[in-house]
């Protein structure tokens, strides 16, 4: 008996190894922080944002007096392929201005991973808040971006059809009826002054 | 009969395991056995001859060149195309040819625990244009500029998993110029490079999710034959494929819900060298769309046929 688990005991790494080292489920090519993944995700932004919370706090400490004071601050930039930040900016709400340069100051010193995607648009609020463990700025959870949309993934379109000709397209194939009826009000405001209808404008993103 | 029945004479001296195996061998042969099964190759290892060489820790540098010709025909169109005058973009659709070469840098970013790779392949030093019919004008691909798809593959071109297929997905990105090339550039391999002038049909299916509402399910049917490496290629393997491909998608997007089911037909040719790595490969698909915008209810609304064929090449930056 002993001899036949001493077999077993042997034979059963052997069978291990002979078969490779075995997947896993977690393994993922997206996963946050992977080589192999090429973009920010929110989980890489706000990894970042919340490292730099002491230092939005330092903002607050010097510029800001109370809760009532503080209102609800947000920061918005962007963050280029690079990863360096742009068009970074404080919506300050009833927040002294005093607050905006200092944010913006700490913004322009963060740095992110460099990314293969577009330039993210990203918005971050700031929560500051003051209690029996004093005055600190929270982590806020969610980090908000605005992702480009995909649009008609399952036509094959010319790379350099205008933002008009593809606004035409969506409302032909699929807009639904109560955006085309709010086309046509709109078309049919402005009949007087243009007979010749051009198509829709574009969108914002265009 | 049972066990205590059996005579003393033919009882073994081996435990009943391996009496079960026929296994009777000394002790110390059975001590080498665990080391043995170690550095035993798996099954498929033994029928697996033909393989892509992907490097880690190299940045692969190939070249691509390809023409799209999509021409665009408007099977039904829904009563909300009424109020607008759709003659000038329907010419503009009807007819589209586009060119786009440039680089695809490759590099192995990861290994994963099962020995599949994660290739990360970027599109940079894209240039194309775009002809319909009256003069060619430069395309403008700055949105596909410095892109990447990530692909998880095992070293055969069977692909598991993409991500990243999201950000050239869609109109006004470019995607649909470079799929092909990419999914191309991995094209699933024979075991074993066919033999005698005969045919080796391989079979397979794909998946390539352009966003998280919507996969190209397609299904790969070709077959391999011998194919003639250029003479300055010494011990080069070519393999000639033709074949058939189907595909359905579906976008599940509430905002654009259509569905697609297309066919095409393929052929190529891939040129490996000795070690694997891919030298070039050409191909040609030929691509019918069938495309369905359907309504809140799922009744259809639109009917597009698009047909749509791919004459590319690939090609290695590195010398034979």
């Amino acid at each position: 008996m002993s001899r036949l688990l001493l077999l077993v005991f042997l034979l059963l790494p052997g069978f291990a190894l002979a078969q490779g080292p075995a997947g896993d489920p977690r393994d993922n090519l997206d996963a946050t922080g992977t080589p192999t993944d090429r973009y920010l995700d929110a989980g890489e932004l706000r990894e970042v944002l919340h490292a730099a919370n002491e230092e939005f706090y330092g903002c607050y400490r010097k510029h800001v007096r109370g809760t009532k004071e503080a209102g609800e601050v947000a920061v918005v930039f962007t963050v280029e392929r690079s990863g360096a930040v742009s068009e970074a900016r404080a919506e300050l709400d009833r927040a002294p201005e005093a607050l905006g340069p200092c944010l913006v100051e700490v913004l322009r010193g963060l740095e992110f991973d460099d990314h293969d995607g577009d330039p993210v648009v990203v918005s971050y609020p700031l929560v500051y808040q003051v209690d029996r463990q004093g005055a600190r700025v929270l982590p806020y959870p969610v980090v908000f971006t605005k992702p480009r949309p995909v649009r008609l993934p399952l036509l094959v379109l010319p790379v350099d059809l205008s933002p008009g000709e593809l606004r035409m397209l969506e409302r032909i194939l699929v807009d639904d009826d109560a955006a085309l009826a709010q086309d046509k009000a709109v078309r049919e405001g402005r009949a007087g002054e243009a007979s010749d209808e051009a198509p829709p404008p574009p969108d914002a993103e265009d | 009969m049972s066990r205590d029945d059996t005579p003393s004479s033919t009882r073994s001296r081996y435990p009943g395991l391996l009496r079960f195996a026929a296994v009777k061998t000394s002790w110390k042969t059975l001590l080498l056995l665990p080391l043995l099964l170690a550095l035993a190759p798996p099954a498929w290892a033994a029928r697996r001859t033909l393989i892509y060489k992907l490097p880690p820790d190299t940045v692969e540098g190939l070249t691509f060149e390809a023409t799209h010709r999509v021409q665009t025909e408007f099977v039904e169109l829904p009563p909300e195309a009424e109020p607008y005058d759709t003659d000038a973009l329907f010419a503009s659709l009807a007819d589209v040819s586009t060119t786009i070469s440039g680089r695809m840098e490759r590099v192995v970013a990861r290994v994963f625990r099962d020995r599949s790779l994660g290739l990360v392949t970027r599109f940079i030093d894209l240039e194309g244009t775009v002809d319909r019919g009256e003069k060619q004008v430069p395309a403008p691909l700055d949105g596909l500029e410095g892109k990447s798809v990530s692909l998880r593959v095992l070293d055969s071109g069977e692909v598991l998993a993409g991500s990243g297929w999201e950000h050239i997905a869609g109109a006004r990105r470019g995607g649909d110029l470079v799929r092909s090339v990419l999914l191309q550039s991995v094209l699933r391999l024979p075991f074993v490079v066919p033999a005698n002038g005969g045919a080796l049909p391989t079979r397979f299916r794909l998946r390539v999710p352009l966003e998280p509402l919507v996969n190209l399910d397609q299904d790969w049917d070709i077959a391999y034959r011998e194919g003639t490496p250029p003479a300055d290629c010494k011990r080069c393997v070519a393999l000639d494929y033709e074949g058939t491909v189907k595909e359905v998608a579906e976008d599940r997007h509430p905002a654009r819900p259509m569905t697609r089911e297309s066919a095409a037909e393929v052929k190529g040719t891939i040129v490996l060298d000795k070690r694997g790595l891919l030298q070039t490969h050409s191909f040609t698909l030929t691509w019918t769309h069938e495309v369905q915008s359907l309504r809140e209810n799922e009744t259809p609304r639109a009917h597009v046929r698009q047909v749509h064929a791919v004459d590319g090449v690939i090609r290695s930056e590195v010398g034979r």
